[in-house]
């Protein structure tokens, strides 16, 4: 009996302990894979900066800038000047110690390349390369949104806009003291402008931005000269010339430019021009960088940066929480209440102007999404406030653009808007020709409306959005089957357009110039690589094209806002909401806070935070 | 015995070309390909991948891949790992070797507490102490170690931060509070077999004749033990020695990947999802190899241990 008891005990404590365990399923994101190919759009170098996409303030949702707004003038090119770091580190902290930044993903930046190819250009090379490569002509400022001045001191562009010319400033050197020269400019644009057709993967990742360039050339040792091929806005022209980062052209032209096996600079750089220089590297352990004592900027409050992966997305925040490290640039959404409430971490909450968008894409190249009355009718059969509480815990705001609405002087919030009414969507269907028989819809062929929603299993959101369609347009007799496939099957699908909806995200990394988007919706042979929908309408391709070379903003953002009024009418895509970002940093760091962009570490801000004073 | 051991080897170089050739014809037919990695890439489009699958030899035919990587398989070439700035495979794996050797042998070790568990259950059948590692045992096979390893964390790690996450960077201490969580939880299921198959084995041999005359002779209880009832108990221990000798050295991808353990079994899933065939096969290849090894010498071992076999030409 006694024993029998003890059974039952036991037996009820396992029990207890398995419910408990239970809870929300581990959340999952898209693969770093994904995030890096969003962080790739309109990258030029390894300062990983890009294009603005306004030259006014779209920071109305970032935190506190650098500079107070209005307290600086931009010089006759729209140019500001450059802010060199402080020498003491913020009050209550001290120089010293080690910062340590763990991220969402399992692997680590696998190779250190300043101008990395499609491969390794993932969102942990960003983390690292950002410290590691710096003295770019130009930096972007991440909480103002306009460029300033960097390792140029000085800016002619010529009269037709296509010449810009940079002096550099005196001063410039590498981690091991040797001067920078403009030769170390020229150097690696001109290697990472040469396109390997036969293998793409030996290609800058940013290399369609190099190729607008005419010539990239050293006048004399302190002067850059950049020619464009074609006249160009001002934001991109900037980008493409101004934002490249200088590699030591005496060391690197020893071996090839690609090739790990051949050029020992790529996985342990020697010499490097940010912040920071290499100190280990240690292949998905860890990636330690110290202080560069040479660099023109100043010297960052901490001693070394230590970059982590994570197993799991949910360990980042764990281990912060728990004092293994110090900050984590972003965390699963599942953990934001906790991390909101917890008083012992500083939490960051902000809407950046890039964040990252979610949409549904629809395959226009068959039935039924080759008709405009069903894509009208699932827009407006979709409660997005709902689906974006459901899938991502409320965590974002309502979009119906691939432009964000910080972004304001390209978007457009006249755009049709697609509310959520399933009244209006079933009389579109009945105006169309589709029949309710029963609780069936049927479509002109008399046949039942049947559909497939496919998703990579990887990303949970996803999973939940996928559901809510299935249950949602059943209400309007629609038959959805839902399709989850594992990442690279689900990229298989969609590539061979062997799909109804697909769910996709979008955005994210710096902020891209709309000019950056164009490959998702203009037509395919005409450079829509990312056009997997079938879509084509003549009147994009030629706003896109005409947008893209426009030099005048105004003229520009008309072009834009008409894009995405067509965009709306056309609706290939429906757009559901953009996220808001969040990181947590340790209470023992201080000065920490984010920008108007999606991370907390652009612009140099880890060399400004400092430990606190003991 | 000479006999044995050449048609032993023999038939395991056939197993193990068979193992990879199906590895190899799984991996290639499973939907996707590498060109994942650059859905999101404005500047790859159709011709792009369609170069770099040139390039890799992925549109080369089916057995022109296959006899390609059969023969760099055979010349001790293993390719470059795509996923991993194309260093040579072989860099790579022996990077994530010695993680995953530490946690392999740690558990290994901690695994082979279940036996003198299961001498000692066997020993005290029927008492509190085989009631209590029976019911561990019966626990210990029921519950799934991905779910003990998330338990583990969030009350030993999390709330009471008793043991860190992850790889220990300081001396041996720090060593080994990062290791001994996670090489407890997967020496799991060797230790409930271990105690398993010797408590089973340890009450037959106990009833054997030969024991009760060893008492009636008036042997000591410790010499009985030690002589008698260890040795022949340990026969089927000696199979399952063998049969985890792989996992030394493959890794366990799900302890991996929830203890934030660099190691093997980590890289396998990065390559799986990457789709990168090189590190693919090259793992598989290695576990094949090692369990193929690990039987081969359990058998062996079997014969030395239990003179009543005899490796003979039949």
């Amino acid at each position: 009996m006694k024993k029998r008891l003890f059974h039952l005990i036991l037996l009820a404590v396992l029990v207890a302990s398995l419910l408990a365990a239970c809870g929300d399923s581990t959340p999952t994101t898209a693969p770093a894979t994904t995030a890096a190919g969003t962080t790739a759009a309109g990258a030029t170098s390894a300062a990983a900066t890009s294009a603005a996409s306004a030259t006014a303030a779209s920071a109305t949702t970032a935190a506190a800038t650098t500079v107070a707004a209005g307290s600086e003038k931009a010089d006759a090119n729209g140019i500001y000047p450059l802010i060199k770091y402080p020498v003491t580190p913020p009050q209550g902290a001290q120089k010293g110690g080690d910062l340590r930044q763990v991220s969402l993903t399992k692997q680590l930046a696998v190779s250190v390349h300043p101008y990395p190819n499609n491969v390794d250009y993932t969102a942990s090379w960003t983390d690292v390369a950002s410290y590691l490569f710096g003295s770019a002509l130009l930096d972007y400022d991440a909480f103002n949104l306009y460029w300033r001045y960097g390792a140029a001191e000085k800016l002619e562009v010529s009269s037709d806009n296509k010449t810009f010319t940079f002096t550099l400033r005196d001063g410039l050197k590498f981690s091991d003291g040797s001067p920078i020269t403009a030769e170390d400019f020229v150097y690696p644009v001109e290697q990472a402008s040469k396109d390997d057709k036969e293998n793409p993967d030996n290609n800058f990742v940013g290399i369609d931005n190099l190729q607008n360039i005419e010539k990239f050339v050293a006048k004399d040792s302190k002067t850059v000269v950049c020619t464009l091929k074609t006249q160009l806005p001002n934001n991109l022209a900037l980008s493409y010339c101004g934002a490249n980062t200088p590699i030591k052209k005496s060391l690197w032209s020893q071996y090839p430019f690609y090739g790990t096996d051949k050029n020992p600079e790529i996985l342990k750089p020697t010499v490097t021009s940010g912040p920071y220089k290499l100190k280990t590297f240690s292949l998905d352990e860890k990636i330690i960088l110290e202080t560069n004592p040479n660099y023109y900027k100043g010297q960052g409050f901490y001693n070394t940066l230590t970059f982590l992966p994570s197993a799991q997305p949910t360990n980042a925040y764990e281990s912060v929480k728990a004092g293994q490290n110090n900050y984590a640039d972003d965390i699963s959404p599942t953990q934001y209440n906790e991390a909101k409430a917890n008083q012992a971490v500083q939490f960051f909450e902000w809407t950046s102007a890039n964040g990252t968008y979610r949409y549904i894409e629809f395959n226009m190249t068959r039935a039924p999404f080759n008709d405009i009355a069903m894509r009208k009718a699932v827009a407006h059969a979709v409660d997005r406030a709902a689906l974006l509480k459901a899938s991502d815990n409320g965590l974002g705001a309502l979009s119906n653009s691939f432009i964000q609405a910080a972004n304001k002087t390209f978007y457009n919030p006249n755009v049709t808007n697609y509310a959520y009414d399933l009244n209006k969507a079933r009389q579109i269907l009945k105006d169309g020709g589709y029949t309710l028989d029963g609780d069936t819809l049927k479509g002109k062929d008399g046949k039942p409306v049947e559909f497939t929603v496919v998703y990579p299993t990887s990303s949970n959101p996803r999973k939940l959005q996928a559901t809510y369609l299935q249950q949602q347009l059943k209400q309007l007799g629609i038959k959805v089957n839902v399709d989850g496939q594992e990442f690279n099957a689900y990229v298989a699908k969609v590539n061979a357009l062997d799909y109804d909806i697909s769910l996709g995200a979008s955005g994210g990394g710096i902020p891209a110039d709309p000019d950056g988007s164009k490959s998702y919706f203009i037509t395919k042979d005409k450079g829509g690589t990312q056009n997997r929908k079938g879509y084509s309408n003549p009147k994009i391709d030629e706003l896109f094209d005409k947008a893209g070379t426009e030099p005048q903003t105004a003229k520009r953002a008309e072009y834009y806002k008409e894009i995405q009024q067509i965009l709306s009418d056309d609706l290939p895509v429906v757009f559901l909401y953009t996220l808001i970002d969040f990181s947590v940093t340790t209470k023992d760091v201080v000065g920490s806070k984010n920008n108007a962009l999606d991370r907390m570490y652009y612009d140099e801000q880890l060399s400004l935070w400092a430990p606190k004073t003991k | 015995m000479t006999h044995f051991i050449i048609r032993r080897i023999i038939q395991s170089l056939l197993l193990l070309w068979a193992v990879m050739t199906l590895s190899f014809i799984l991996t290639r037919i499973a939907p996707g390909g590498p060109e994942a990695i650059y859905f999101e890439n404005r500047n790859i489009g159709p011709e792009e991948i369609a170069a770099i699958r040139r390039a890799r030899g992925l549109d080369d035919p089916w057995f022109v891949q296959y006899f390609t990587w059969l023969w760099q398989t055979i010349t001790f070439d293993f390719g470059v790992a795509y996923s991993y700035a194309r260093r040579p495979v072989s860099e790579v794996i022996w990077t994530k070797l010695g993680p995953t050797f530490q946690l392999g042998l740690i558990s290994y070790l901690i695994g082979l507490i279940g036996i003198p568990l299961g001498i000692y259950a066997a020993r005290h059948r029927g008492k509190f102490g085989d009631n209590a590692v029976r019911i561990f045992t019966v626990v210990g096979s029921a519950v799934p170690t991905f779910w003990l390893g998330l338990v583990v964390i969030i009350i030993l790690v999390n709330t009471f931060k008793w043991f860190p996450q992850g790889q220990g960077e300081g001396g041996p201490l720090s060593w080994f509070v990062h290791i001994i969580i996670p090489a407890f939880i997967l020496s799991s299921g060797a230790m409930v077999a271990f105690t398993r198959f010797v408590r089973s084995e340890t009450i037959e041999t106990l009833s054997q004749d030969y024991v009760r005359t060893a008492k009636a002779k008036g042997i000591s209880e410790k010499q009985i033990r030690n002589w008698h009832v260890l040795r022949n108990s340990l026969i089927p221990v000696v199979t399952l020695l063998g049969a985890l000798l792989p996992t030394v050295v493959s890794g366990a991808a799900i302890i991996e990947a929830i203890f934030n353990w660099p190691g093997m079994g980590q890289l396998f899933i990065t390559a799986a999802a990457a789709r990168d065939y090189s590190i693919l096969m090259a793992i598989l290849l290695m576990g094949t190899f090692l369990t193929i090894l690990g039987t081969f010498l359990a058998d062996i071992a079997y014969g030395w241990v239990d003179p009543r076999i005899r490796y003979e030409r039949s």
